[in-house]
């Protein structure tokens, strides 16, 4: 009765559209309410144990470390070099564009921010190159994927504490398979730019190029001073966040002075806000964690995941698990889709003997194609916004030729597990 | 006029509230996190006590933010079924579930409260700081949405049935 009441409450606000973290938390009281449960719980649920994990500090930290990176010009002067370095080859820019997420991926861990920061840049500097917009806005959203895969990322941060896997060795075995699916984009913008044939940018003299180089160098020393810092002990994985934020502002106070304390005190405010979305419904997730574990949800899953046989296969398993993020995606927001039904499944995940890092980063992959995949794919409204292409064509533009390159990448990932764990185990992962 | 006053005085307020303090708190977690690697690293002196400044600004930040993000609607929402319904049928949705949050946080606000008190007798490890400065974000979380949900609802049930629509960018509180 309880379990009906919290389900029926929170699936009818959610899908009549009233904020998630609301539709939890009411379903929640009303659940509390009817067990006959103190409601004073909810200090316990939504505060004390939120707060006790530390990992999720990390959060906030690199939303910060984004808009700090954006609001500053520092995503503007990395995409500079990299535009002036690549831009000579055949559809250059499609490929700076990638090599851009891949190293702005080292240090923001969203690819919202991605999309909204260095995206921007990248959209309209393709676009006055005579790149046509719906190639600008697919390349864009789907470059932007890579960025929580290459660590830091905030989706394996919250990964790490739903599931308790390991957030530094999460952060290792993102590093190939973000590579990987950065290849096979490349792959597709050689494919699309010889039969469009995209435009060659102007050849850069060699001073100009090693000045962008020099300019952007403080923005490219982030990524190395945190996986340094991470992998040689210094710092842990949720301390690189505020070393990284740290970095980002003493190089735009100090060398870009592109920061006051005005404008810090003007991204804190637009960081607090974010913050407060995105922590939240982490913590009011809890609510739904704890609903399913009094209710023993997911062991009645597991159990009938055992009775039907499917735990036996894990290929089959695994496929089924794609195929469910896969059309989840389409419809709900990431945050949802890994706070609700990563505890559900992965008790049956640990059933069938899947590695929790491995699961995790085929998690992530998933978790960053529903971004991409219509109607509900955000990179999709805000590539087009940005740019003025009509929504249809760019979700067009990502259904044929940027999707099926996510899915032959999320393949690899997900049937080659030593591929995906060679990092951890060579730092002494056991898994 | 002395309405005036008041609505401008209660707007300070919550600015205070939401905005710059969410803001101060997550300063302070980033620097309370960045000297604690600073201190241990470089001058091998691990600080416990910024670790637990660092817990608490958390929640602090993240419970008023997510205030201060229910003040402009701009919480997370799976929109694709409301944005096609028409804009009578979504007032009443609206009208409905702020009501029923409403309800529900008013009864829940004396056993939060009284919780949050309970919470005085524990103290943080190292600093000492009664758990109560810690929880008692939740229960002014829950007076913020409490009152925001009540400006919205005055605004969302004028709407329904004057036709007067509801313009977040003109903060509700003013």
């Amino acid at each position: 009765m309880a379990l009906t009441v919290f389900l029926l409450t929170f699936g009818l606000m959610f899908i009549l559209g009233y904020p998630i973290v609301f539709a939890m938390i009411t379903g929640g009281i009303l659940y509390f309410l009817v067990t006959g449960l103190d409601l004073s719980n909810l200090i316990d649920i939504l505060v004390i144990h939120f707060s006790a994990q530390d990992v999720l500090i990390a959060v906030p930290l690199f939303i910060f470390t984004a808009n700090v990176m954006n609001d500053c010009d520092i995503t503007r002067k990395l995409f500079d070099f990299i535009q002036k370095a690549m831009g000579r080859i055949r559809g250059g820019l499609g490929y700076a564009n990638i090599v851009a997420s891949i190293i702005f991926a080292g240090m923001s861990g969203s690819e919202i921010a991605d999309v909204s920061g260095i995206g921007n840049i990248e959209i309209k500097a393709m676009m006055d190159a005579g790149y046509d917009g719906k190639f600008a806005c697919a390349v864009t959203a789907a470059s932007a994927t890579i960025g929580p895969i290459i660590p830091p990322s905030i989706p394996m941060v919250i990964y790490s504490m739903l599931t308790g896997a390991s957030l530094g060795y999460l952060f290792l075995a993102g590093f190939l398979p973000g590579f990987l699916l950065g290849m096979f984009e490349m792959i597709m913008v050689y494919i699309l730019s010889r039969v469009r044939n995209y435009p060659r940018g102007e050849k850069v003299p060699l001073p100009m190029l090693v000045r962008a180089f020099g300019s952007s160098l403080p923005a490219l020393l982030a990524p190395a001073i945190l996986l340094i810092g991470i992998y040689g002990g210094i710092f842990t994985a949720t301390e690189a966040a505020a070393v990284v934020a740290g970095y980002v502002i003493i190089i735009s106070f100090l060398i870009y002075k592109s920061l006051g304390w005005k404008k810090l005190y003007k991204i804190l405010m637009k960081s607090a806000e974010s913050v407060g979305y995105i922590s939240f419904i982490v913590a009011s997730a809890y609510i739904v964690t704890y609903v399913v574990a009094r209710e023993h949800v997911a062991q009645q899953i597991t159990e009938a995941f055992i009775e039907s046989g499917l735990l036996s296969n894990k290929i089959l398993l695994l496929l089924s698990i794609n195929l469910l993020y896969f059309i989840l995606g389409m419809f709900i927001d990431v945050s949802i889709i890994q706070l609700v039904v990563i505890p559900m499944i992965f008790p049956l995940v640990q059933a069938a003997g899947i590695d929790p890092v491995h699961f995790g980063i085929i998690t992530t992959v998933n978790l960053m194609m529903a971004l991409d995949t219509p109607p509900y794919g955000q990179t999709g409204y805000i590539t087009s916004a940005l740019s003025g292409t009509p929504l249809r064509e760019v979700f067009k533009e990502m259904l044929k030729y940027w999707i099926p390159v996510e899915v032959a990448a999320l393949m690899v990932i997900t049937f080659w597990p030593d591929f995906v764990l060679f990092l951890p185990r060579l730092f002494g992962y056991s898994g | 006029m002395k309405m005036k006053i008041a609505k401008k005085i209660l707007k300070t307020v919550v600015d205070i509230v939401e905005q710059h303090l969410s803001s101060i708190f997550l300063f302070s977690v980033f620097i309370s996190m960045f000297f604690q690697v600073w201190l241990r690293y470089i001058f091998k002196m691990p600080s416990p006590e910024l670790y637990e400044i660092t817990l608490y600004s958390f929640a602090w930040a993240v419970l008023l933010g997510a205030a201060y993000a229910h003040r402009y609607r701009d919480h997370i929402r799976f929109n694709i079924i409301y944005e096609k319904l028409p804009r009578k049928a979504q007032l009443v949705i609206d009208i409905v579930f702020d009501t029923l949050l409403t309800i529900l946080f008013t009864i829940s606000l004396h056993p939060v409260f009284r919780q949050a008190f309970w919470y005085h007798m524990i103290r943080s490890e190292v600093l000492r700081i009664p758990w109560t400065y810690l929880v008692l974000c939740l229960p002014i979380f829950i007076i913020l949405v409490i009152g925001h949900n009540v400006v919205f609802l005055y605004y969302e049930i004028r709407e329904l049935f004057t036709g007067e629509p509801m313009n977040l960018e003109e903060k509700p509180w003013l």
